[in-house]
């Protein structure tokens, strides 16, 4: 099944790549982009969200703070908060919240692996 | 190059940028923390953009960067880090103008992360004792001896010697420091160690880390960088010459090392009988580490077999002769960091880094004009059939009028390909400002606006050195010391303003400071001293025209030569330089308020090739375009109708000029034998050019006419030559 | 499980060995601390069970199944504690 996925990055660069990579493991997916917290809830209003990945370290509010925010919109919508500090803190945060914790940079196979969970998980929650 | 590459350089400079505007910030308000935090966001990005497009020694420099940051949040910023954090940017931005231009980082990128990654290490361990470090670097070494002692044959295979101390948190975060270690390539050997003492067996937490892992490797340091990082934890790696032919020749020693090596030789010419055999011992040993540590593999090991017998002997006399040829084999080290960066530039002005939209354009007109191509092929064929003229002529013309604004835009896109932002000079400045100010001990603020601006890459290039010397002026003779401005009610900072804006077709860039203005009294008495212009003329120029004296040659308002700005290179040069852009420099000064050199630059420079000759005394160029051929014609063929002449060449007649004479100048009295003639063709009609000599082929930057020469028939415009004589250039339509 | 104990002198490292497993090592050698730790069929194992062999000093009988554990971490572990002695085979 074909899937949204909601990429959120201050950085173009990190959503370019992020984007390149989804395209070569899920042609068939779409994507939407978003540079700050606000630009991913008004994103998620507007459209259905499948997925959403999202940058811990960004201008204004972090990962964190928009994956609760997420959260409360949409309890079932699966998140991973993505960083390059493996701050243990942000680990149990993003746990405690719901969502998933990735390593930066997003290899393809770290990538693929989340994917597939999290599609999976959201079609089960989609059949209930 | 491909868009993420093409992202990743603009993201970087924007963040570079602002990186650079928050550790200035900081350094005016240490504990400002919203600064900070603004700093290590983008210091963060940086990294993570770098490990995006696989730049692993520019991720590893601002790991490094982050790391020192993150250690010393919370507290207000001292100035030497800013320093650091400045010289790690202006590092990137050199990474990124090289990546720029050639597509790959430099090949001495590693080598110079490694430098960084050091000095943040250094500056982390010793703050502010610099005299600490050599013998720093030769005890965290050891570790290195007892690893390759251990290594017995994979000893001459080893390129690198890792120690890995990982937190001791580390099995939470969910690092397997060993599991990283078995994806090295190249792994010799592997060695255990605590990192202290073991507590009593029930006292064990099993889930904390606190191994110490030893390895050699034999990869070279580079190829193991993209491994690394995912260790938390501290890391050293030292790079380890193998033994061979390639270093057997002198290799350039850091004058610290020398001054280590010279102090052992100190220690072993001291005569005293006592404890003779720990000196050779203590010296052989630390001379043996340092040529080690600088790659000096070869020299370690004559050394090494030195202090041996030395020992044996009980006479420092081989290990002294061993020390001393080490330091005469190697010279001292060469003042390099410059080659690179100019090489850079060299390569900068030969490639160009286009947006990809410029190219979208591009291949779109391209389909366009194949279009346009094919329709008038497809009249050329209803043409041969001679069907109804009238109606082909119709359409050949719309063909035409369509060709020609396809040209056109050809044309405009094709010029837009050669566009850059002024951001690319003005990000240089932030920190030559800074290292220039604290030299002067005069505080200056600098504010840039406009960096958007766009140029002609030729103009934004050839702009920096100009711009770099009236700066300099501004900050050595413009802005006042501290004490001075606050005696004249002024803030002590000064500020120092870049401006660019886009006027029609030219760029206006303006250094604005707020400094004591042009001194013209002074200007005036300089002027006439140095000869520069006559007393009374001088006395007689009204202020507008005495600031234009500071322009003349021989010129310089610097009592005394600085280390800044008298390099005798005066404001003449910065005129002109900006002459052979197109351009102009102007000065405007209010006294005790601040000096404004304003730059006037083409937005576009249209270059155009042309023959130099010489007529009558005066150099012209004729554009290469209209340039037929040249021929040397016997004055016997030369026949005269009666005011003109003219010859014949290849059965057609053609009407020849003298050029000097054409153009006002005294009538060529030549009496040589044959006539060095130039053909020039234009728009069908031909005609020769009689010449005295042909010269070489230029590109030039055509000015318009000004001043007594508007007006000039014949003459399209002007040129500076190299050696500053002006150069007219024809305009052949005209004189056919 | 992998790690186990196979007689009271004997604990037995098996297969691939998670980070969790250190624990349980730990454990049983704190309980039998003259046992010998077999890892013959060890594949591979964390840091953190090499770090309690390490610490412990245990005896060991191998050399262990893992290519990388064999070359390379046993000649450690013998390098950082010379005199511990080896396990008799056969025992």
């Amino acid at each position: 099944m074909s899937c949204t996925v909601l990429i959120v990055d201050d950085s173009k660069l990190a959503r370019m790549s992020v984007a390149k990579s989804l395209r070569s493991l899920h042609p068939d997916w779409t994507h939407l982009e978003a540079a700050n917290a606000d630009d991913a809830l008004a994103q998620v209003r507007k459209h259905k969200v499948d997925l959403a990945l999202l940058d811990f370290n960004m201008p204004g509010r972090d990962g964190l703070t928009l994956a609760a925010e997420l959260k409360a919109i949409d309890p079932s919508l699966p998140l991973a908060v993505v960083s390059a500090n493996h701050q243990e803190e942000i680990i149990r945060k993003a746990q405690e919240i719901g969502a998933v914790f990735l390593a930066k940079p997003l290899t393809e196979k770290v990538l693929a692996e989340y994917l597939s969970g999290a599609a999976s998980r959201r079609n089960a929650a989609a059949k209930e | 190059m491909n868009d993420l590459l093409q992202q990743f350089l603009v993201e970087s400079r924007e963040l570079v940028a602002q990186a650079t505007d928050d550790l200035l910030a900081l350094e005016r308000t240490p504990g400002d923390a919203a600064r900070f935090d603004s700093a290590f966001r983008a210091f963060h990005t940086l990294k993570g953009a770098a490990g995006i497009v696989d730049f692993d020694a520019m991720a590893r420099a601002l790991h490094a960067a982050e790391d020192a940051l993150a250690r010393g949040r919370g507290a207000p910023m001292p100035p030497a880090h800013v320093g650091d954090y400045l010289s790690c940017l202006d590092q990137v931005i050199q990474w990124l103008d090289h990546l720029e231009a050639s597509g790959a980082p430099p090949a001495d990128a590693e080598a110079r992360a490694d430098l960084l990654v050091r000095r943040f290490a250094e500056a982390a361990a010793t703050p502010g004792d610099a005299a600490g470090d050599a013998a720093d670097d030769t005890e965290a070494d050891l570790w290195v001896d007892g690893l390759l002692a251990a290594a017995g044959e994979a000893r001459a295979q080893a390129r690198t010697a890792l120690r890995l101390r990982p937190a001791e948190d580390c099995f939470f975060r969910g690092d397997d420091p060993l599991a990283v270690i078995e994806t090295l390539p190249g792994l010799l050997v592997l060695r255990l160690e605590p990192a202290g003492p073991w507590p009593p067996r029930d006292e064990i937490d099993p889930f904390a880390c606190r191994l110490v892992v030893l390895a050699l490797l034999s990869a070279p340091e580079a190829t193991l960088a993209s491994h690394l990082h995912t260790v938390h934890g501290q890391m050293d790696v030292v790079p380890l010459s193998p033994a061979g032919p390639q270093d057997t020749a002198p290799s350039a020693l850091p004058a610290a090392a020398r001054a280590l090596l010279e102090a052992q030789l100190a220690l072993l010419s001291d005569r005293g009988a006592e404890a003779a055999a720990g000196r050779i011992a203590s010296a052989g040993r630390l001379a043996e580490n340092v040529l080690r540590r600088v790659g000096a593999a070869a020299a370690a090991e004559a050394v090494a077999r030195a202090a041996a017998a030395s020992a044996a002997a009980g006479d420092p006399g081989p290990l002294a002769a061993a020390i001393r040829q080490a330091l005469a084999g190697a010279t001292q080290a060469p003042a390099a960091t410059d080659a690179p960066r100019a090489a850079a530039m060299a390569d900068t002005a030969r490639t160009l880094r286009v947006d990809v939209a410029r190219i979208d354009a591009l291949v779109k007109l391209t389909g366009e004009v194949t279009v346009a191509k094919n329709a008038v092929g497809h009249i050329a064929r209803l043409a041969q059939t001679g069907t109804d003229l009238p109606a082909l002529a119709a359409r050949l013309k719309d063909q035409h009028a369509l060709l020609a604004r396809l040209t056109d835009e050809l044309q405009s896109a094709v010029l837009n390909l050669r566009v850059l932002p002024l951001r690319h000079v003005f990000q240089r400045f932030p920190r030559l400002v800074r290292e220039i100010s604290a030299d002067l001990g005069k505080p200056v603020r600098l504010v840039t606006e406009g960096e958007a601006t766009e140029a002609d890459k030729a103009v934004v290039e050839a702009v920096f050195e100009p711009l770099l010397h009236v700066v300099r002026n501004a900050l050595d003779h413009g802005i006042e010391p501290p004490a001075r401005r606050s005696a004249a009610g002024k803030p002590a900072v000064a500020t120092l303003r870049l401006h660019a804006a886009r006027q029609g077709e030219r760029v206006v860039i303006a250094v604005a400071d707020d400094g004591g203005g042009i001194d013209l009294p002074r200007v005036r008495r300089i002027a006439a001293e140095r000869g520069v212009a006559g007393a009374e003329a001088v006395a007689a120029l009204s202020d507008a025209e005495a600031i234009d004296l500071i322009f003349r040659p021989g010129f310089s308002t610097a009592e005394t030569v600085t280390g800044l700005s008298g390099r005798g290179v005066g404001m003449d040069a910065v005129r002109a330089a900006l002459a052979r852009m197109g351009g102009s420099v102007a000065v405007d000064s209010r006294t005790g308020h601040g000096t404004t050199v304003r730059f006037t630059l083409p937005f576009t420079v249209m270059v155009t090739r042309v023959m130099t000759v010489e007529a009558g005394g005066q150099a012209f160029g004729i554009p290469m375009d209209a340039v037929v051929e040249t021929v040397r014609v016997p004055r016997g063929r030369i026949v005269r109708v009666g005011a003109a002449a003219a010859f014949t060449l290849r059965e057609r007649t053609v009407p020849l000029l003298s050029l000097a004479r054409e153009l006002g100048g005294p009538a060529d009295g030549t009496a040589s034998a044959e006539a060095q003639v130039v053909v020039i063709g234009t728009d069908g009609q031909i005609g020769g050019f009689e010449v005295d000599r042909l010269g070489e082929r230029l590109d030039v930057v055509l000015q318009p006419m000004d001043g007594i020469l508007t007006g000039m028939r014949g003459i399209a415009g002007t040129t500076l030559l190299g050696d500053g004589r002006v150069l007219l250039v024809l305009d052949v339509q005209e004189m056919l | 499980m992998p790690v186990r104990r196979l007689d009271p002198e004997t604990l037995v490292l098996e297969g691939h060995c998670p980070v969790e497993d250190a624990e349980a090592l730990l454990r049983l050698l704190s309980a039998t601390p003259d046992a010998c730790v077999d890892w013959r069929g060890c594949e591979s194992a964390h840091a953190a069970l090499v770090q309690i062999l390490l610490a412990t000093g245990a005896r060991r009988r191998g050399p262990p199944a893992g290519p990388f554990l064999r070359s390379f971490v046993d000649p450690a572990l013998d390098a950082a504690s010379p005199n511990a002695s080896l396990c008799r085979s056969g025992s």
